[in-house]
């Protein structure tokens, strides 16, 4: 324990002074860069794989983001999405069409020449959608008589969810201008409709939703180009 | 200046870190499950009275009961003052045979002292969506009872059928009592 102790002392040490090195460096460097300002735009590349690999799922989203001040974004996502849910007892469908709009910042401090971003962002959306109640199995504790099974479909359309999202992720600049990220969301749902007699167990852009909480999660793997308007000296 | 890079940047890694926890915490939350302490559809209580002094519960001996459209027996040969049984949940009316005095086998029933009474249960129902893991329950509205004579039965063992609540919603207390 002492000895971790010690090397992890020794190997922060070495790693502050590397940062302080390559910091200084910085600053003797005169020629002031200059970083791209414009809009990126993109696709999720998880929800198209999905789509291909899994049957009870179908999705797309574009999203795009525009830098807007120093490390702030303005960032938006548009998608459509059907999720099907199969539990044991009950299984439905959802469907329908999400905005999210928000902003991100970027707290990663690049090296001059990079423009790469570790970003904490929020976010709200808004769903409109249909359930789909395909099939469910009354619950009785005994199991007399055989079980009694309702197949539907029995659909509600017009159904609405909102809520707030953060987000947390990087973009990474792959090629000039392309860009490869990742990012993970938490979602706290503030209103819903639900059909009568029935819960939404899943919402398009939220996922599915969990019984008794108002929470859901989310991830992307997101692939985008950055169209460049103008440029900026870093300072 | 270092230190407060290193600070600030300390506390970005700490943000991003409790949200991972937070996701973590949130894909090991199981619900779908249903949990056993979840109400789901009731069972009709039955309760055995001697007719002779009402306030005395009185089982009755070696009761057999099954539901006259199915050949497995759910109750076989019991000796209990109060009992449930499943009411169908795909229509509005269920058939009981209550067997008094079953025989190990029933061959036997038909020789032996046994005696069967039939009741039709008939009722309303209402499903209600309980949650996604335990799904839809039924609950009984509006329970009537009528005892079915059988042609051949002249002495009928139940005396009298008294229901008590004719709303099942839960299976707190005893919807039906049975005075023999």
């Amino acid at each position: 324990m002492k000895q971790t102790l010690i090397s992890l002392f020794t190997i922060s040490i070495f790693f502050l002074f590397n940062f302080w090195s390559a910091n200084s460096q910085t600053k003797l460097d005169t020629i002031p860069f200059k970083e791209k300002y414009g809009l990126r735009l993109g696709i999720d590349l998880s929800k198209p794989l999905k789509t291909l690999l899994e049957d009870d799922y179908r999705g797309l989203e574009i999203i795009g983001d525009y830098r807007i001040y120093k490390n702030y974004y303005l960032a938006a996502e548009v998608g459509n999405e059907e999720i099907a849910i199969t539990e044991q007892n009950i299984s439905a469908t959802a469907k329908g069409s999400y905005i999210k709009l928000g902003a991100e910042y970027n707290a990663y401090n690049n090296w001059a020449g990079m423009e790469n971003i570790i970003f904490l962002g929020m976010r709200y959306a808004f769903s409109t959608f249909s359930q789909t109640l395909e099939e469910y199995t009354i619950s009785g504790s005994s199991q007399y008589f055989p079980p009694n099974i309702t197949e539907g479909p029995f659909e509600t359309k017009g159904l609405t969810a909102s809520w707030v999202e953060l987000v947390a992720g990087i973009k990474v600049e792959i090629l000039n201008n392309v860009y490869l990220g990742a990012n993970v969301q938490l979602k706290r749902r503030i209103t819903q409709t639900t059909p009568s007699n029935f819960d939404n167990l899943a919402i398009p852009g939220f996922n599915r939703t969990y019984d008794d909480s108002l929470f859901g999660v989310g991830y992307s793997y997101t692939i985008s180009y950055l169209i460049p308007l103008y440029k900026k000296a870093k300072n | 200046m270092l230190r407060k890079k290193i600070k600030e940047f300390d506390l970005k890694i700490l943000g991003i870190g409790l949200m991972f926890l937070a996701l973590i915490n949130f894909s090991c939350q199981r619900d779908d499950i249903c949990p056993d302490s979840t109400p789901i559809t009731p069972l009709l209580r039955i309760s055995f009275f001697d007719i002779e002094n009402t306030e005395v519960p009185k089982p009755p001996t070696n009761l057999r009961v099954k539901a006259a459209d199915m050949d497995s027996i759910f109750l076989n040969r019991v000796n209990l003052s109060e009992i449930s049984i499943p009411l169908k949940t795909d229509v509005d009316f269920t058939e009981y045979e209550f067997i008094l005095n079953a025989q190990v086998t029933t061959e036997e029933d038909s020789v032996s002292t046994s005696n069967t009474d039939k009741i039709r249960f008939t009722y309303a129902r209402n499903e209600i969506y309980i949650n996604r893991a335990c799904s839809y329950k039924v609950n009984y509205v509006n329970l009537k009872v009528s005892p079915q004579t059988l042609a051949e039965d002249t002495d009928r063992w139940i005396k009298n059928i008294v229901i008590e609540e004719e709303n099942i919603e839960n299976e707190t207390n005893t919807h039906i009592t049975i005075y023999h």
